[in-house]
C-alpha cells in the first residue's frame, strides 16, 4: 500500500463511523520500490491529496523528509517534488494495520494488500 | 403443484396488492432479503471468482472503450477500478494513479503482483473518501448485485468516492443481445436473474461449442419445453419451498452444484459427500453451494436449455458475450418472486418509484410467465399433477405422462424434444422418466393427486435429512396400494436421480457436450420408452408390469437403482422404525415385498414366481443352466477361466439370489455344528463371530431372517411356499448333517477352535459340491430360456424374463457352490428357496435393494467360500472362483434386470472412487471371514490384519446399510467421510447398530457367517498345514490354492481383458472409476453392477493374485493369511498398479458386465445406456478428476447475473444517484456501458 493510496482510504463506510479518516498506519514491514519520478503526476497529486494527512502517515512510518505544509510553487521545486514523490509512490507498506480513528478497527495489510472489507456486521 | 401454485398466487397477489401491505412485508422482510442477497452474491459471485480455478483470470482484452475512458483521463488522475478482476485495466494508463479495488482476495493477489496498486474492498463500501478520486471503473460489476437497492446503493458508492466533474464508466451485462451485436443471437436470457455456468479453464478448450442452431431449435420447441422448464419451476418452487420449510440455511453447505438444483440439500448433501470422499477439491468451492438456495426461497430458478451458451465462461471477462458464449452451460434463470418487494422500498427510499414499477412489471411478467406456464402444465398434466417432485425431470416426465400414458396430452415429439433439450441428463432422465412413467402410470391408476408431492418432497428432505421416518408412513398412507408405494419409491429416487441429473446438467458443461454425443442414443431411448409408453397406455396394468420389467431390463441399474432407493427410503422408513422399535430389516423387507406381491401381484411376483418354480424343481437347475448358457457372453469369459460349473456358480454368486444361496447354504453348515436348524445358524455363528459379528448375528439372527424373508416371500407367492418350506428345510438339515460331518475331521486336523474347524467343514463340503455342481451347472445353463416362457406374465416376463435368467442362474451356480457336498438336491432346494427370494427381490425393487444388500454380501461369501474352498480343497476352489468371477458380471446382469445391485453397486462404487475403499472393499471380503477367524483363533496369528479387516467389514457394513437406507450418494459421502475418518471401531459400532438392523443385518450375519466358517475353515486349513506340516501340509493347499488362484487369475485376466474391451468400446478411462461415483449416481444400476463386478473382481483378483503371489513368495502363514484377509491385502499391494487398474477394471468391468447385459435382454437401449452412462463416467471421471465424487456440479461454477434490460441502468442511475449525470449509453460487448459524471446537486 502506497500512502497515496492511504491518503484515500477511511473507514467512513463502517456503521457509527462519520469520517473515519485517516487511518493510523501501523506499518510491520516497509519496503521501498523504485518508481520513475514524472515531476508532472506528482506536481498533480499534490493538490488531490491531504497534505497533513500524508505528513502524518509519512511521519508514522520514519519518512520525515516531508515539509509540514505543501512548498509554495511546489510544481517547479523538483526537490520537493521527489521528495513526495517518495513518499507517495515508492514506500510500500507490505505488512501491518490500518486503524480506523474513530473505531480502532483494524484493516490488516498483507502482502501489500490493505483489506478494507467490512463484515455484514460492521456495514 | 397446488402448493406452488399457491404460492405463486400469493406472490402475484402481494405484487398486485396495496403497496402498504408491501411496505410493510418489505420492511419486514428487508433485512433478510439483504441479507440472503449477500449469501447469494457471496455464493455465487465472491466465492466463484475467489475459486475459479483459472489464477489469470480470463484471457479477454480490455474493452476498447472503457480504455478509451481511461485514456481519455488527464494525467495524474487517481481513479479506482471496482472490480478490477485481474487488473487488465490497471495499467492501460500509466499517466495516471491507479487502484485496484477487488474483493476477491486471489485476484487481489494476482493484481498486487503485477506491481499495482491493490485494495480490498467491498463494491458496496468503497473506502475512500468523498469527492476523493478522479474517475471510477465499474466494468461488470454492478450485475452482480442481487437486488435493485444493492445495485442502487452500489452506483452511489461510486459517485461518492468520485470528484465533483469525474466520471465514472459503468457497464453490466445487457439481458437482450442488440441487434448491431450480430446475426446470432446467441444469447438471451429470459429472465434477469441468473446463474450462469462458468468453467473451469482447464475444459474450456476441449468442450465443443454447442451450435447455435441446435439453441435456436431448443428455442423453437416452443411449448412442450417451455412448459417442462416451467413445470421444473414449479417443482423447484415446490421443491425448494418445501425444503426451505425443513431446511434451515446452511451457511456452510458446500456445493457449488447445489446452485443448480433447488433441492440443496439432498444434492448438496450427497456432493458433499462426494467432494470429501473426493478429498477434494471441493473445500472453498463446497462452502459456496449450500447458501444460494437457501438464499432462493423466493426465487423460482430455470434451466435454460434453450439457451445453450457456447462459450466458456471466463472468469474474468467482463464481456456477457464470452462468458455467455462460450458456455455451454445452460444459465439457470433466477425469478425472484421478492423482486416486487424491492422496487416498494425503493420507492420509500428513493425519489423515482417509477423504475421500481417497471422493474416490478418486469419480474411480475415473468412471474406471470410462470403461473401461466404452471398452469398449462397443469392443464396439459391434467390428474398427472401428482409427481412434481423431480425438478428437472418433472416436466419430461409429465409430458410423458400425459402423452404416453393418456396419451392426450403433449406430442410424443415434445417428450423427445424434452428428452433432447435434457440431453445433459438423457440417461438418468431417461431412466427416471421410465421409472416415473411406470410410477406414473400406476399413480395415475390410483390416483395421482397433490399426496404424491408431499410424498416426494417428504422423500427428498428425507433424503436430504436421511431422515425417512416421517417418510414411511406418509407414504403408506398415500399409497395404499404396494405399487404406488413402489412407484413413490421409484419416484422419489427418480426425483433424486433427477435432480443430480438437473444438476449435473446445468454444472457440467462437459457432461453437455457428451451429453449431446450421446444425444442420438438418448433419443432412441426416448423413442423406445415412448413406444413403451404407448404401449402401457393402452392397457396400464399389462403396460405397467411391462414398464417395471422393462424399465428394470431397459433402463437397469439406473431404475433398479431408483426402484432400489424408493424401497430402500421406504424400507429404511420401515427400517427406521423397525429400528427405532429394535424391528429387524427383514420385516420391513418382507412387508415391503409383501406390499409388491400383494399390490405387483403382477408380472414382476409371477414371473419370480414362475422362475422360482421352475427353478425349485430339480430339472429347473439345468433350466437356469441353460438360461445361463443363453447369457453365454458372460459365461464364455467365466468359462475361459473356469469349467461351466464355474459358470453356473458365478451367476448363482453374482445375483442376489446367490446371496441368498450362500447365506441359507452357509447358515446350514453353521446350523449343523452350532445347531441343527438352519435358521439358527445365527446362533452359532455368534460364538464365533467377534463383537463386531456378534450384534448383527443376535440381531438378525441371520440364518432366520433370510429363511423368513424367504418364508415370506413365499407366503406372498404361496405357490412357493410349501416348496420353498419343504426344499429349504430338508436341504438345511442335509446340508448341515453333510457339513458338520465333514467339519469334524477338519477340525480335528487344523486342530484350532471349534468352530473353525465346523467352519472348515462346509468349506470342503462345498467344494465336492462344487463339482457336482459343476457338473450340475452345466446343465443350468438352459435355465433361462426356460424362466422366459415358464414365466405366466408372458408380455411382461418376458420383457422382465431376460432380468430374472441371470438370477436364476446365479442362484442355481450358488446353489451347487454351498451344497457341495450334500448333493445337488439340497442345492437345488436351496436354489430353489434363493432363486425365487432372488427373483422376488429383483422383480420387487425392495427385494432388489435387499438383494443388493445381499449382493455386497454375496460377493463377501463367494470370495470367502472361494477361499474357503481353496484352503478346504484346492479342487473345488476353482470353481468357487469361477462363481466370483462370475458374480460381478452376473451381478450386473441382475442390477440391470432387477436393480437389485444398486446397493452393492454404490458399496462398490464407493470402493472404486478411492482405492482405499477398494482394498477396503477387498479386505470386506475378506473381513467377515477375518472376524469370524479373529473370534476362533484367527485372531492371534493376524490379529493386524484382523483388525484392518473389521474396519473394513465395518465399512462395508455401513456402506450396505447406508446403502440400503440412503441414497448412494449420501452413503457413499458418509462411507467416505467414515473411511476418511477411518475410524474402524466407529465403523464397526454403528454398522453394528446402524442400518444393518434388519435385512441388512441378518444378510450380513449370514453371510458373514457363512463367510467366516468358510475362512475359518480356509484359515485352520493353512493354519493347520502351516503350523502341522508347514511345507509339506502346505504344499498340497498351495498347490491347490495356487492353482485354483491361478484359474482365478485366469479368470480375472480374462474379466479384465472383458473389461478392457468393454472400456474400450465405452472409451472408459481409469477415469471411469472415479467417474464412476457420478455415474454410480445416474447409473446406479450400472454402478452396482460395477461395484458387484468391482468388489467380485477384486476379491477375487486379490485371491489369485494373493494364491499366485503367495503361493510363489509367501510361507504357508502367508499363504493363510492370504486365504483369510493377509492375502487380499498383499494381492492389493502387490496389485496395487493392477488394483489401481482393478479399481478400474472393476468399473470397467462393470460397464462390460451392463454392456453384456444389456444386450441380451435390449441390446439396443442398453448398449445405449451403457454406452451414454460409460461416456459419461468417462466425461465425469475426467471432470470429476480432480474431484473424485466429482460431479459437474463441483467443476462448473454459476456465477450469478442480474442481467440489465436496455435502459434499465440508466433509470437506475437518473432515478437513484442524482448526482450522476449520465454522459453516454451505448451497448457494447452484449453489455450496457454508461459513461456518467458527477455533478454538484444543489438542495434547497
Amino acid at each position: 500500500m502506497k500512502l497515496l493510496t492511504h491518503n484515500m482510504l477511511t473507514s467512513k463506510c463502517m456503521k457509527g463511523v462519520s469520517i473515519g479518516y485517516p487511518l493510523a498506519i501501523k506499518a510491520l514491514d516497509i519496503r521501498t520500490v523504485e518508481v520513475d519520478f514524472n515531476p508532472e503526476f506528482v506536481a498533480k497529486m499534490i493538490p488531490k491529496i491531504d497534505w497533513t494527512v500524508l505528513h502524518g502517515a509519512a511521519e508514522s512510518i520514519g519518512q520525515t523528509d516531508l515539509p509540514k505544509e505543501v512548498v509554495d510553487n511546489y510544481e517547479n521545486n523538483e526537490e520537493f517534488l521527489k521528495k513526495v514523490h517518495h513518499v507517495l509512490l515508492e514506500v510500500d507498506v507490505i505488512d501491518g494495520e490500518l486503524i480506523c480513528p474513530e473505531t480502532g478497527r483494524k484493516f490488516p495489510i498483507n502482502n501489500g494488500i490493505p483489506n478494507m472489507l467490512l463484515n455484514e456486521d460492521e456495514v | 403443484m397446488n402448493g406452488f401454485r399457491d404460492a405463486l398466487m400469493e406472490k402475484v397477489v402481494d405484487k398486485d396488492g396495496d403497496t402498504a401491505t408491501i411496505n410493510r412485508v418489505v420492511e419486514m422482510a428487508s433485512e433478510e432479503r439483504w441479507g440472503r442477497s449477500v449469501a447469494l452474491e457471496q455464493a455465487y459471485v465472491h466465492d466463484v471468482y475467489e475459486q475459479f480455478a483459472d489464477a489469470e483470470g480470463p484471457a479477454s482484452n480490455p474493452w476498447p472503450k472503457v480504455e478509451t475512458f481511461l485514456d481519455d483521463l488527464e494525467p495524474g488522475s487517481i481513479i479506482c477500478d471496482v472490480g478490477c478482476g485481474n487488473g487488465k485495466y490497471l495499467n492501460v494508463n500509466n499517466t495516471i494513479f491507479n487502484i485496484g479495488g477487488e474483493k476477491s482476495n486471489r485476484f487481489c493477489r494476482i493484481v498486487r503482483e503485477k506491481n499495482i496498486e491493490v485494495v480490498a474492498m467491498d463494491a458496496l463500501q468503497l473506502p475512500f473518501r468523498d469527492d476523493s478520486l478522479d474517475a471510477v471503473v465499474c466494468v461488470a460489476v454492478v450485475h452482480h448485485l442481487a437486488t435493485t437497492e444493492r445495485r442502487v446503493r452500489a452506483l452511489r458508492e461510486l459517485a461518492r468516492v468520485l470528484r465533483v466533474g469525474g466520471r465514472v464508466i459503468v457497464t453490466v451485462w445487457a439481458m437482450e443481445r442488440a441487434a448491431d451485436s450480430g446475426g446470432s443471437k446467441k444469447r438471451r436470457f429470459r429472465s434477469q436473474d441468473v446463474l450462469v455456468p462458468c468453467r473451469g479453464p482447464p475444459w474450456d478448450a476441449r468442450d465443443a461449442p454447442i451450435c447455435c442452431e441446435e439453441k435456436r431449435q431448443h428455442k423453437k420447441r416452443g411449448r412442450s419445453q417451455s412448459r417442462s422448464k416451467k413445470s421444473r419451476h414449479n417443482n423447484n418452487n415446490n421443491s425448494t419451498s418445501a425444503i426451505n420449510q425443513n431446511i434451515r440455511y446452511d451457511s456452510g453447505s458446500p456445493s457449488s452444484s447445489s446452485l443448480s438444483s433447488p433441492n440443496e440439500t439432498c444434492y448438496s448433501f450427497v456432493r458433499r459427500a462426494i467432494q470429501k470422499l473426493a478429498g477434494g477439491g471441493g473445500g472453498s468451492k463446497g462452502s459456496r453451494g449450500g447458501r444460494p438456495w437457501h438464499l432462493l426461497d423466493s426465487w423460482t430458478v430455470c434451466a435454460k436449455e434453450a439457451s445453450h451458451r457456447n462459450r466458456c465462461d471466463e472468469s474474468g471477462c467482463e464481456c456477457s458475450e464470452c462468458a455467455l458464449e462460450s458456455t455451454q452451460d445452460i444459465p439457470i434463470e433466477l425469478r425472484r418472486i421478492d423482486d416486487e418487494e424491492p422496487p416498494p422500498q425503493r420507492r420509500q427510499t428513493f425519489p423515482a418509484s417509477q423504475l421500481a414499477g417497471d422493474v416490478a412489471h418486469l419480474k411480475s411478467r415473468s412471474m406471470q410467465e410462470i403461473v401461466t406456464d404452471d398452469l398449462d402444465h397443469r392443464k396439459g398434466g391434467g390428474g398427472t399433477c401428482g409427481g412434481l417432485i423431480q425438478f428437472q425431470d418433472v416436466d419430461s416426465i409429465f409430458v410423458r405422462e400425459e402423452g404416453q400414458v393418456s396419451i392426450v396430452g403433449e406430442n410424443p415429439s415434445a417428450q423427445i424434444e424434452n428428452i433432447n433439450e435434457a440431453k445433459n441428463e438423457p440417461v438418468i432422465q431417461k431412466d427416471i422418466d421410465e421409472t416415473s412413467e411406470t410410477s406414473e402410470c400406476t399413480e395415475q391408476k390410483e390416483k395421482r393427486v397433490k399426496p404424491k408431492l408431499v410424498k416426494q418432497k417428504k422423500s427428498i428432505n428425507e433424503d436430504d435429512a436421511d431422515e425417512a421416518l416421517d417418510q414411511p408412513t406418509d407414504m403408506f398412507k398415500v399409497a395404499n396400494l404396494p405399487d404406488i408405494k413402489s412407484a413413490l419409491g421409484r419416484y422419489n429416487r427418480g426425483g433424486v436421480l433427477k435432480q443430480r441429473s438437473l444438476n449435473e446438467e446445468l454444472m457440467s458443461t462437459e457432461r453437455l457436450q457428451e451429453k449431446e454425443r450421446l444425444r442420438q442414443n438418448i433419443q432412441k431411448q426416448a423413442s423406445l420408452n415412448e413406444d413403451l409408453i404407448c404401449h402401457r397406455s393402452t392397457a396400464f396394468k399389462d403396460t405397467f408390469k411391462e414398464s417395471v420389467l422393462y424399465v428394470s431390463t431397459t433402463r437397469k441399474f439406473q431404475l433398479i437403482k431408483t426402484g432400489f432407493a424408493n424401497k430402500i427410503k421406504n424400507s429404511t422408513t420401515n427400517i427406521n422404525i423397525e429400528k427405532v422399535t429394535g424391528a429387524s430389516l427383514k420385516n420391513g423387507f418382507v412387508k415391503i415385498f409383501q406390499n409388491w406381491k400383494a399390490s405387483e401381484i403382477i408380472s414382476p411376483s409371477i414371473p419370480e414366481n414362475t422362475t422360482l418354480d421352475c427353478k425349485s424343481v430339480v430339472p429347473q437347475t439345468d433350466d437356469k443352466k441353460d438360461g445361463n448358457g443363453g447369457n453365454g457372453e458372460r459365461r464364455h469369459s467365466k468359462e475361459d477361466g473356469s469349467d461351466s460349473s464355474k459358470d453356473s456358480s458365478l451367476q448363482s454368486d453374482t445375483s442376489v439370489d446367490s446371496e441368498d444361496s450362500f447365506a441359507s447354504v452357509i447358515f446350514v453348515p453353521k446350523s449343523d455344528p452350532m445347531s441343527p436348524t438352519p435358521l439358527s445358524p445365527g446362533v452359532p455363528t455368534s460364538p464365533r463371530m467377534p463383537l463386531a459379528v456378534y450384534p448383527l448375528t443376535k440381531q438378525l439372527s441371520s440364518p432366520k431372517p433370510s429363511t423368513e424373508s424367504s418364508q415370506e416371500v413365499k407366503d406372498s407367492l404361496r405357490r412357493h411356499q410349501t416348496f420353498q418350506s419343504s426344499t429349504i428345510v430338508p436341504a438345511s438339515k442335509n446340508l448341515s448333517e453333510k457339513y458338520a460331518v465333514q467339519q469334524i475331521p477338519k477340525f480335528r486336523r487344523t486342530s484350532l477352535n471349534t468352530p473353525s474347524l465346523k467352519r472348515s467343514p462346509p468349506l470342503t463340503p462345498k467344494s465336492p459340491p462344487n463339482a457336482t455342481a459343476c457338473s450340475t451347472a452345466p446343465t443350468s445353463a438352459p435355465i433361462p430360456p426356460k424362466k422366459p416362457a415358464s414365466p405366466p406374465s408372458t408380455e411382461v416376463s418376458e420383457e422382465a424374463v431376460p432380468p430374472p435368467p441371470p438370477l436364476v442362474v446365479e442362484p442355481v451356480s450358488t446353489t451347487p457352490s454351498v451344497p457341495g457336498g450334500t448333493g445337488a438336491n439340497f442345492d437345488a432346494t436351496r436354489a430353489e428357496r434363493l432363486r425365487k427370494i432372488r427373483e422376488m427381490l429383483h422383480q420387487k425393487p425392495g427385494f432388489g435393494t435387499r438383494s443388493i444388500s445381499g449382493h455386497s454380501f454375496p460377493i463377501v461369501r463367494q470370495s470367502s467360500i472361494s477361499n474357503g474352498k481353496v484352503e478346504a480343497i484346492a479342487k473345488p476352489l476353482p470353481k468357487l472362483l469361477t462363481l466370483e468371477l462370475f458374480n460381478p458380471e452376473t451381478d450386473d446382469k441382475d442390477s440391470d434386470s432387477s436393480c437389485v445391485s444398486s446397493p452393492d453397486s454404490v458399496e462398490s462404487v464407493i470402493s472404486l472412487n478411492s482405492d482405499k475403499r477398494s482394498p477396503s472393499r477387498s479386505k470386506f471380503e475378506f473381513p467377515s471371514t477375518e472376524q469370524e477367524a479373529r473370534s476362533t483363533h484367527v485372531q492371534e496369528r493376524h490379529p493386524a490384519s484382523l483388525n484392518t479387516h473389521k474396519p473394513l467389514t465395518r465399512l462395508n457394513g455401513r456402506s450396505r446399510r447406508r446403502f440400503q437406507t440412503d441414497e448412494f450418494l449420501s452413503a457413499l459421502g458418509k462411507e467416505y467421510l467414515r473411511n476418511s475418518g477411518s475410524d474402524m471401531t466407529p465403523l464397526l459400532s454403528s454398522a453394528a447398530t446402524g442400518d444393518w438392523d434388519a435385512d441388512c443385518q441378518r444378510h450380513l450375519t449370514d453371510f458373514a457367517d457363512r463367510l467366516s466358517e468358510k475362512l475359518l475353515h480356509e484359515i485352520d486349513q493353512y493354519r493347520v498345514g502351516t503350523q502341522i506340516a508347514g511345507d509339506e501340509y502346505d504344499d498340497p493347499y498351495i498347490s491347490r490354492l495356487s492353482e485354483e488362484l491361478s484359474d482365478l487369475s485366469k479368470l480375472s485376466a480374462e474379466i479384465q481383458k472383458q473389461n478392457e474391451y468393454l472400456a474400450a468400446l465405452s472409451v472408459s478411462d481409469s477415469l471411469l472409476v472415479s467417474g464412476e461415483d457420478n455415474g454410480g449416481e445416474k447409473f446406479d444400476g450400472g454402478k452396482s453392477s460395477e461395484g458387484d463386478s468391482g468388489v467380485g473382481i477384486p476379491s477375487l483378483r486379490a485371491d489369485d493374485r494373493g494364491a499366485t503371489t503367495v503361493g510363489g513368495s509367501m510361507s504357508t502363514n502367508a499363504r493363510n493369511k492370504g486365504g483369510g484377509t493377509s492375502l487380499s491385502s498383499e494381492s492389493w499391494d502387490s496389485d496395487k498398479a493392477t488394483y489401481s487398474t482393478t479399481a478400474s477394471t472393476a468399473s470397467l468391468t462393470s460397464c462390460g458386465s451392463d454392456w453384456k447385459r444389456p444386450v441380451p435382454v435390449q441390446p439396443p437401449a442398453a448398449l445405449q445406456r451403457t454406452v451414454a452412462s460409460s461416456q459419461e463416467t468417462l466425461e465425469e471421471g475426467q471432470q470429476g478428476q480432480q474431484a473424485v465424487g466429482g460431479r459437474g456440479g463441483e467443476i462448473t461454477y454459476h456465477r450469478y447475473y442480474h442481467v440489465f434490460r436496455e435502459g434499465e441502468l440508466d433509470q437506475l442511475i437518473e432515478k437513484y444517484v442524482e448526482n450522476l449525470h449520465v454522459i453516454s449509453s451505448y451497448y457494447d460487448h452484449a453489455s450496457w456501458c454508461i459513461v456518467a459524471e458527477k455533478v454538484q446537486v444543489w438542495t434547497i
